[in-house]
């Protein structure tokens, strides 16, 4: 029995409840201001339609084989543990990095995947680097997926940024965070901890 | 084509796809298993019955080469936990006690020499020390850090794959092969495996029940399409309780019914 309890209490290195699980940014990141279109075809305007929320910034692709789906996944499980107020109050955008694969409706259909509620923004790529400069993250780079093919993979950003109702993101989760921080650190950051 | 050929199948965090991958340690590993077996499996009568035990006993060997190799050795070692589970059950439950009835029976009753090697045979396969082996092999290999940190690297899958088959086999020992200077009947057998196999379906609530899925390796794994991380450990959990319950209850089924058959026998004749 007590071999049980140690296999059911082995999820991962102990943490302090208190604190959240993500990584503390050394400075932290003023809400961006970048202009691009979702996936109904709309303006969307990131810092006016999100200011005050808490919001989870992603920038990623859909023919990304493994960092983008685990993520948006990982955040769709821990929100549907909320209420549904909750789940309401936290805004997820995903901007693609690849906007010359990722048509709208082709975002949108793999959004839905993981929440219908996850919002797509895609843009020119003039548009869309300038949104990763606003936010601080490396600007997304193609790259063949083997030497000399001509499909291609992007590398890009991994980490999700979380912009709290202060308009400022204290905390990102780089690839490797797993559904129970993200389902620990949801509702700390509606409290507004950070 | 380099990168096509790795020895033994780890993590690798590359999307799964269903191009074949070379994996020479396995092969090696299967090749021992096989010689070893060989070696063991050809002592004893040449009988009709011996000859046909022996069949069921290669077909455990080929059950062994085919858990680890492509494509259930991959599968397990970096994508699902649900292929990780049907590997455990596939070597400790399935593969372990066929390659056993390919065996003399008796094996270790017969008198050997007297040498380190039969004697720590004989003390791991007596009930309480190879039912507790194989406890402590199956207990340990399925807590979430021990998989997380072994099955990453080559090495630890390895030593994580290879524990299963030696647990299995202890496991099966005193069922199936007799046990030296002990009256170990088919009621002690049954009770054996009842009580051998708890932590075994203990392991596989734990993954039926699990609020997040509790191996990392898997939940951060390329994902597999349609099966998201829950899905894919309650999966693992059922086909622990079910396919090791199944294995297990059956195996006590046929023991307890072919005693009461030779009871009655016994009775009449």
């Amino acid at each position: 029995m007590l071999l049980l309890v140690v296999v059911a209490s082995c999820g991962g290195p102990a943490r302090d409840s208190q604190t959240l699980h993500g990584t503390a940014l050394p400075t932290p990141v003023a809400r961006p201001a970048f202009v691009l279109t979702d996936t109904h075809g709309e303006p969307y305007d990131f810092a006016t339609q999100t200011k005050g929320t808490v919001t989870l910034l992603y920038f990623g692709y859909t023919h990304c084989p493994d960092v983008c789906p685990v993520q948006m996944a990982n955040i769709a499980a821990a929100m549907r543990r909320l209420s549904r107020a909750d789940r309401q109050r936290i805004k997820v955008v995903f901007v693609t990095t690849d906007p010359a694969r990722d048509s709208l409706p082709q975002m949108r259909s793999w959004l839905n995947n993981f929440d219908p509620a996850f919002i797509g923004l895609s843009g020119t790529e003039a548009q869309i680097e300038a949104a990763e400069r606003a936010v601080g993250v490396a600007i997304a780079q193609r790259e063949p997926s083997r030497p000399g093919d001509t499909t291609y993979v992007v590398g890009h950003a991994a980490q999700v940024y979380a912009f709290t109702a202060d308009d400022t993101a204290h905390v990102v989760y780089p690839f490797g965070t797993l559904q129970q921080d993200w389902a620990h650190d949801l509702p700390e950051l509606l409290r507004g901890r950070h | 084509m380099a990168s096509n050929v790795q020895w033994w199948c780890s993590a690798q965090g590359r999307p799964w796809t269903w191009r074949w991958r070379a994996y020479p340690g396995i092969w090696l590993v299967a090749a021992a298993v096989a010689g070893t077996y060989w070696a063991i499996s050809r002592r004893g009568p040449d009988t009709p019955a011996a000859r046909r035990r022996r069949v069921i006993g290669w077909i455990g060997v080929a059950l062994v080469w085919a858990s680890l190799d492509w494509p259930l050795g991959p599968l397990a070692a970096g994508y699902l936990a649900s292929a990780h589970a049907a590997q455990f059950l596939l070597l400790a439950m399935i593969a372990s006690p066929l390659m056993l009835i390919g065996l003399e029976p008796g094996l270790t009753a017969r008198p050997e020499p007297d040498t380190v090697r039969w004697r720590i045979l004989r003390v791991a396969t007596t009930p309480l020390m190879a039912a507790l082996i194989f406890n402590v092999i199956a207990a340990t290999t399925h807590v979430p850090a021990v998989v997380d940190g072994l099955m990453v690297s080559q090495a630890g899958a390895f030593v994580l794959d290879i524990s299963w088959l030696v647990g299995g086999v202890l496991l099966w020992w005193p069922v199936v092969l007799s046990v030296p200077k002990r009256e170990f009947n088919v009621l002690w057998k049954v009770l054996y495996l009842f009580l051998a196999t708890l932590i075994h379906s203990g392991i596989a609530v734990v993954m039926l029940f699990a609020d997040f899925p509790i191996y990392s390796i898997y939940q951060l794994a390329p994902p597999m399409q349609g099966l998201t991380p829950m899905m894919d450990l309650q999966l693992a959990g059922g086909l622990m309780e079910l396919g090791g319950g199944f294995i297990a209850f059956g195996v006590m089924t046929y023991l307890f019914f072919s005693w009461v058959k030779r009871t009655d026998a016994t009775a009449q004749g």
